[in-house]
């Protein structure tokens, strides 16, 4: 009760500084903007997914994995259950899904009978997903090599694309991002409901002179303390709302970069950190980030961030469910882990050789927001008025 | 045909009264109370919404829930007040009434609320008790009623509690019957003011001393008289000027003002339109139900904060720049404003801004605007009647209203354009002359209060004149608001209307050109012209100079034509 | 305005003679006509209003069920062609959704919530869901206060809670609500004999402390005043003659007729298995209503996370929400399309077995309000924005119908405010946090 009426009064008294703070940084970079047009413009994310090219034709020229029911059967079969038995089982599947559905236990442990595949995948045989056989991806080149593994960019037609992420998953059906550049559902899904309960991402975009202008910016990627606020309709984020910016350092990401026409890049590597949630993904941790993100002339903004992201993680923000999300959204855990293990490209492990990172790539779409930092005391400007 | 007839002759009169653009005040009659020796007759007005709901929670507390659908008020002459004078209860309404009345009766007597308000137990909780029913229906019922119960009235009410305890073998039960027809009946639905020979003026007559404490209470407080001032009027003490005034001052000093001035500003500013006003979520998707609720808090809060709390000029109210934000609103204002927990701050939109005073806020633009596109006409029309209290006809029939409506015309870009090509029909030019020079002034803002300052891709000219003082702008406008004699005389009108439950009549202009006299020199402060108002001995008597031309019923049904036809631009 | 009461009282006879006074009486004249009429026709009858909801799960595709028109409704949507026959006798509601007021999205259960309990809890639900706010004001009278059916064979399908996580638990077996409802403790509505409820009998003599009220006005009124008074007055007597008419015995329930036994029937979530069943559950429930039996009845087609699947087929109609693709030519999922038009063809039927009852000049449909509910808006993405939810039938007179309500971002609980009052409960304000509403769909109500 004492500690929590002490942080509330610390916040208040935080945000009426930021307050004052803020209004009167406005009024001065109102007169500081004319005498050097330097301009802020500042935004919300509204969503933040896999950049997953599903044109629908030449993705998966090899058909689509598999759904769960038939890998359930398929894995039953394999560690000796007999027909009856296994149809038995899923004779009402999935029925609630929980745990007391006949099938669970059994899926549970379909490596070798009794251990838990969704912890200990490696006692399951590689099923062998199907991987993305196209030749175009969004992303970037983060090797500054074209290999015979990389992709071309749909958009800008760059070469030596590297997402081994999209080729891993743009098969499942629940990841594929139709038609392009379409938000894959599960992940649209998670975003959707986890946006009115995790704090907000915010980007602001600097220059010294105007934004109108090509030359060198500074794009900051932070969390906010405020949750994002929807408009009327709901499907997306209300305009020109204000978030304060988390003082917490472990998600602020500053990078250096260049406009021009209006198009935001990032092309020296960056590390990038977004800690997020494990109900998506417990963080996204990227080395070597790069960045490419459109402002358009309606206050909104769309790109694309794309780095090397430990693989593992990844696995366990669909394995720590279980069940669940495997049933769910025909997601095959233990050929996932399989998939990830052999298509990851990057960070070796000194003693094992194995890739420890995958390559990967997010798209962001955002909408103007005012943003404030209450710790450094200075405000980022939206795009004017 | 006569009607017909009449009617082109008020036209003829409104517009002769625009015109001249001051009160039609020619030919006051004579000073009007009642003949000698007749009787003199008194006024009813249904309670609001509002005030049922604050009566209930003065007399039994705010854990009293009050649920129903309450009948819907009606506007007369710019008031929902002065409507209330003239609305009854129909066979639907006083469904609801008896619903909601057993709900509350019930939770009174409910035992989690028994034993603290009601102030006695009986013999047998199975059983009638005439002393114990007696004592709780009269304290009630003095509070309700807003005066003692006759003996009659209240042996009626003890006789039902007796015999419902009896049929229902329950104390409480019974109890709650009779509760619940005092909350039905007209003694408390309507306000009555009674009148009573005025010994000051021989003849004459006078409101009695609780019809008097109503008046105050309902006027400053938007409820029904406290216990000290029904004490106040037990005594005679409200017809004294010093007893009259240390009430008035005890309830001008209360926390409770605020209420009664939001009740006056909720009422004269229309909001009751709210509930009905959509808009287009496509274009507006900022704007939702609960920016709605939040725009009308805005204006609220900042007119209580302005008039009471800082005990500001009334004028300012049209220019200032301090005002009280949500984030949400704050989105739509285009301005930042960090919180702790997404409530309401304190802001201040800086001089040069275009936000300014009442006219910019997202409740004045957002409410005189159509679903899909802003509306210079029915802004300009609410600023004139609304606020400058003038009148502004209806449109005629038969008038092919696509050039202003149809906002993708690649000739026509900017709501001016499309008037200018809409009133070039003669018929037309006539009313928008009177309304749109304003209404386009504020054109800056959208349908839903956002700023623009070009309207599909043309730059928006905001240029205009009010009665000849000419601005460039929506703070040009406000300027000229601020400094407008009109703006200053209607809130005198409207707030005498408003606590007397009827428009001024003619014979009064004397008397209301002296409380315009004094709001000036008192600095337009506004609880000091209801000090006035409520003191003046006009709020005390009984019978009114006799109706006048504005007061006719056929004037009155042409003001009602015109709200009704609001829609047609 | 008129100030009536300064006028000399043989002028304003005069006036109302000559007609001068038809602007006085305006205001409430024109109450009178437009509400009055319908107050009447709608509480005239001694036949019952009954109550009833509907649920199914995973919404409808958005942009292919909402009615192109606000108001009048003169086409709906694709997804609701099965329910073509009854658009003029029901509402349909469009752009409203949940509040969530950031607590995590309980996909499935916050949506469904927000329609029914007018609240989005955090964790379990805890707040009466609306059938039995609404069984308390109608449903006090009679053997069963409500009666649950589910057809996708569980119990905990109900949405029908009278406060905390436990449901009313709904039965999934049409040969067990058959011997509930009519087996050995049948009771024949027309054979009991009538006792007045002491209740109404307190009420209704107190009322005449009400009408001795008026002396206390009756010497200083003036005319227009008075005139006022009689208005209420009148109002006053037609509340009488409610009364009295609950004190007479009730109007025999001459369309009651014990259906035909019902057997045993397999029961799951194969859709034609969910659909038999679902149809035996619609006649018994239409058959309770006339027999008297009860006043309110909650049937769950399936629960939130429906489990309906084709014959045969193991992927789930929650499955196909969120792993079929949107197709790029239609617009829209096309199986989730298919899944709905058995729904709704369902939703019909029940709706036929109402309607096919008749009572007096009117049918049990005509008599009843069926509310529907459902959990998402686009189940794709578990969204709680523009909830596709529906009324039927008319209330008894108390509800217009034919209508189509579009309300982009209000809450949700608007709805269900307005139900609420349609059937007579004392509520002006709804729901909680952003859910909370005072703002009822006023031309819907009668």
């Amino acid at each position: 009760m004492f500690d929590s009426t002490q942080s509330g009064a610390r916040t208040r008294r935080g945000a009426k500084a930021a307050l004052s703070l803020a209004t009167s940084l406005i009024a001065l970079t109102g007169v500081w903007a004319s005498a050097q047009a330097a301009e802020t413009r500042s935004f919300v994310v509204s969503y933040f997914y896999d950049a997953n090219y599903s044109d629908g034709k030449t993705d998966c020229p090899n058909g689509m994995n598999m759904s769960s029911i038939d890998f359930y059967r398929r894995d039953l079969l394999r560690v000796g259950l007999s027909k009856e038995k296994v149809e038995e089982a899923l004779k009402d599947f999935p029925g609630e899904g929980g745990l007391s559905q006949p099938w669970v236990p059994l899926v549970m442990t379909r490596g070798n009978g009794k251990d838990n595949v969704y912890t200990n995948p490696e006692t399951a045989p590689d099923p062998g997903l199907i991987t993305v056989s196209g030749k175009h991806s969004y992303g970037f080149n983060l090797d500054g090599k074209s290999g015979k593994n990389d992709f071309i960019e749909p958009d800008t037609k760059q070469t030596g694309i590297d997402n081994q992420m999209y080729r891993v998953m743009g098969c499942v059906r629940s990841y594929r991002g139709l038609p392009p550049p379409g938000r894959p559902s599960l992940v649209e899904n998670l975003w959707d409901v986890l946006r009115d309960v995790a704090p907000a991402w915010i980007i602001s975009v600097s220059s010294q002179d105007s934004l109108s202008k090509d030359g060198d910016v500074t794009i900051t990627f932070t969390r906010a303390l405020e949750r994002i606020t929807r408009d009327a309709s709901g499907a997306a984020a209300q305009a020109d709302m204000t978030y304060q910016m988390d003082p917490d350092k472990r998600s602020h990401n500053v990078m250096k970069g260049k406009i021009k026409n209006g198009v935001v890049t990032v092309d020296k590597p960056h590390e990038f950190h977004m800690i997020f949630d494990p109900y998506m993904m417990a963080e996204y941790n990227l080395t070597k980030a790069q960045m490419r993100l459109e402002l358009k002339a309606d206050g909104t903004a769309r790109g694309y961030i794309g780095g090397y992201l430990p693989w593992r993680d990844f696995f366990y923000s669909i394995a720590n469910q279980g069940h669940i999300k495997e049933y769910a959204t025909s997601i095959d855990v233990p050929g996932l882990y399989y998939a990830l293990k052999r298509n990851a490209d990057a960070d070796p492990d000194p003693k094992t050789k194995e890739n420890r990172r995958i390559s990967a790539a997010y798209q962001i779409e955002a909408v103007r927001a005012f943003v404030v930092d209450p710790a450094a005391s200075q405000t980022a400007d939206a795009a004017q008025r | 045909m006569t009607s017909i007839v009449i009617r082109r002759r008020l036209y003829a009169a409104a517009f002769a009264f625009m015109a001249s653009g001051a009160l039609a005040t020619s030919a006051a009659a004579a000073d009007a109370y009642p003949a000698q020796g007749e009787q003199a007759e008194t006024g009813v007005r249904r309670l609001s919404q509002e005030q049922y709901r604050n009566i209930i929670a003065d007399v039994f507390g705010p854990t009293i829930k009050v649920g129903g659908r309450f009948e819907p008020d009606i506007r007369r002459d710019g008031l929902l007040a002065v409507g209330a004078s003239a609305v009854s209860v129909t066979a639907s309404g006083l469904e609801q009434y008896d619903q909601i009345a057993r709900s509350v009766a019930s939770q009174v007597v409910s035992e989690q609320h028994r034993d603290a308000l009601i102030p006695c137990k009986p013999a047998k909780a199975n059983a009638p008790d005439d002393k114990c029913a007696k004592q709780f229906l009269s304290e009630a019922g003095r509070l309700l009623y807003r005066r003692p119960l006759t003996q009659t009235e209240l042996a009626a009410r003890v006789k039902v509690a007796n015999d419902s305890a009896k049929t229902l073998k329950n104390f409480y039960a019974g109890l709650g019957n009779s509760l619940s027809t005092m909350l039905v009946s007209p003694l408390f639905l309507f306000r009555h003011d009674v009148a009573e020979a005025d010994p000051a003026h021989p003849g004459k007559f006078r409101l009695d001393g609780y019809s008097k404490a109503s008046q105050l209470s309902f006027f400053l407080w938007d409820s029904a008289p406290d216990p000290v001032l029904l004490a106040a009027a037990e005594k005679g003490e409200l017809h004294t000027a010093d007893g009259l005034n240390q009430q008035v001052d005890r309830m001008l000093a209360s926390p409770r003002l605020k209420s009664g001035v939001r009740a006056f500003f909720t009422d004269m500013l229309s909001y009751d339109l709210f509930p009905t006003l959509a808009k287009d979520a496509m274009l507006f998707p900022k704007y939702s139900s609960r920016v709605a609720a939040d725009a009308q808090e805005q204006t609220l809060r900042t007119l209580a904060d302005h008039l009471v709390t800082r005990k500001g000029d009334y004028r300012d109210i049209f220019t200032t720049g301090k005002t009280f934000l949500t984030p949400q609103l704050a989105s739509i204002y285009g301005v930042p404003l960090p919180t702790t927990d997404g409530g309401w701050q304190p802001y201040e939109f800086k001089e040069g801004d275009p936000r300014a005073g009442l006219i910019s806020q997202i409740s004045f633009a957002a409410l005189h605007s159509h679903p899909g596109r802003s509306s210079p006409t029915l802004r300009g029309k609410a600023i004139r009647t609304s606020l400058l209290c003038q009148k502004v006809p209806d449109p005629p029939g038969n008038v092919n209203f696509t050039a202003v409506q149809d906002t993708s015309n690649p000739n026509l870009k900017t709501a001016r354009e499309r008037l200018n090509a809409h009133a070039t029909e003669a018929m037309c030019t006539g009313c928008h002359k009177l309304v749109d020079p304003i209404g386009l002034a504020m054109e800056t803002f959208d349908s839903a209060g956002s700023f623009r300052t070009t309207e599909n891709g043309a730059q928006i000219d905001t240029t205009g004149s009010l009665d000849g003082k000419d601005f460039t702008d929506a703070a040009g406008l406000a300027r000229a608001l601020h400094d407008s004699s009109a703006a200053t005389s209607c809130v005198v009108d409207r707030v005498y209307a408003y606590a007397m439950g009827r428009s001024p009549a003619r014979g009064e202009k004397e008397l209301l050109d002296q409380f315009k006299k004094d709001f000036a020199a008192n600095g337009y402060r506004f609880p000091d012209l209801m000090r006035r108002i409520a003191t003046s001995d006009a709020a005390s008597r009984v019978g009114q100079p006799q109706m006048g031309a504005r007061s006719s019923p056929k004037s009155s049904q042409l003001a009602s034509q015109t709200s009704a036809t609001e829609n047609s631009q | 305005m008129i100030p009536m009461h300064h006028v000399k009282r043989r002028s304003v006879l005069r006036g109302v003679m000559g007609g001068a006074a038809v602007s006085v009486g305006l205001p409430y004249l024109d109450c009178f006509l437009n509400t009055n009429g319908t107050a009447l026709a709608a509480t005239g009858t001694q036949l019952p209003t009954r109550f009833g909801t509907w649920f199914w799960g995973l919404g409808l595709n958005p942009g292919r069920w909402e009615p192109k028109d606000e108001g009048k409704m003169t086409e709906m949507g694709i997804e609701l062609q099965p329910l073509n026959a009854y658009k003029d006798r029901m509402n349909v509601f469009s752009g409203l959704k949940a509040f969530l007021d950031g607590k995590p999205l309980q996909v499935h259960t916050s949506g469904a919530n927000a329609i029914l309990t007018g609240s989005v809890p955090r964790g379990q639900a805890s707040l009466p869901s609306i059938d039995t706010i609404v069984a308390d004001a109608i449903g006090t009278q009679t053997r069963f206060r409500s009666l649950e059916a589910a057809s996708a064979g569980n119990a905990t399908h109900s949405q029908s809670r009278r406060s905390g996580a436990v449901v009313n638990p709904a039965e999934v077996s049409p040969a067990a609500l058959y011997t509930r409802i009519f087996g050995a403790e049948f009771q024949d509505p027309n054979a009991s004999t009538f006792t007045p409820d002491p209740a109404v009998m307190a009420r209704r003599s107190a009322l005449s402390a009400v009408i001795e009220d008026r002396k206390s006005f009756e010497k200083t009124l003036g005319a227009a005043d008075k005139a006022r008074l009689d208005e209420y007055f009148t109002s006053l007597r037609s509340l009488e003659q409610q009364l009295d008419l609950q004190l007479k015995k009730p109007a025999p329930l001459e369309a009651c007729t014990k259906p035909a036994d019902a057997a045993e029937t397999p029961v799951g979530t194969e859709i034609e298995m969910v659909k038999a069943n679902h149809k035996i559950f619609a006649g018994l429930l239409a058959h309770a209503l006339a027999c008297g039996q009860t006043r309110v009845i909650n049937m769950a087609f399936t629960d939130s996370t429906s489990s309906l699947r084709k014959a045969g087929g193991h992927q789930t109609h929650h499955e196909y929400s969120h792993e079929e693709p949107v197709d790029a030519v239609l617009g829209y999922q096309p199986t989730m399309a298919w899944f709905f038009g058995e729904v709704m063809t369902s939703f019909a039927y029940f709706l036929d077995q109402l309607d096919g009852i008749k009572e007096g000049d009117r049918t049990l449909l005509d008599r009843t309000l069926i509310m529907t509910g459902t959990d998402h808006g686009y189940a794709k993405l578990h969204g709680i924005e523009n909830i596709p939810v529906f009324t039927v039938g008319g209330a008894n007179g108390r509800v217009k119908t034919g209508l189509h309500f579009r309300a982009v971002g209000d809450t949700v609980s608007r709805i269900g405010l307005t139900v609420q009052q349609a059937m007579g409960v004392p509520v002006s304000t709804w729901g909680t946090e952003s859910n909370q509403t005072s703002k009822p769909f006023a031309d819907m109500l009668a």
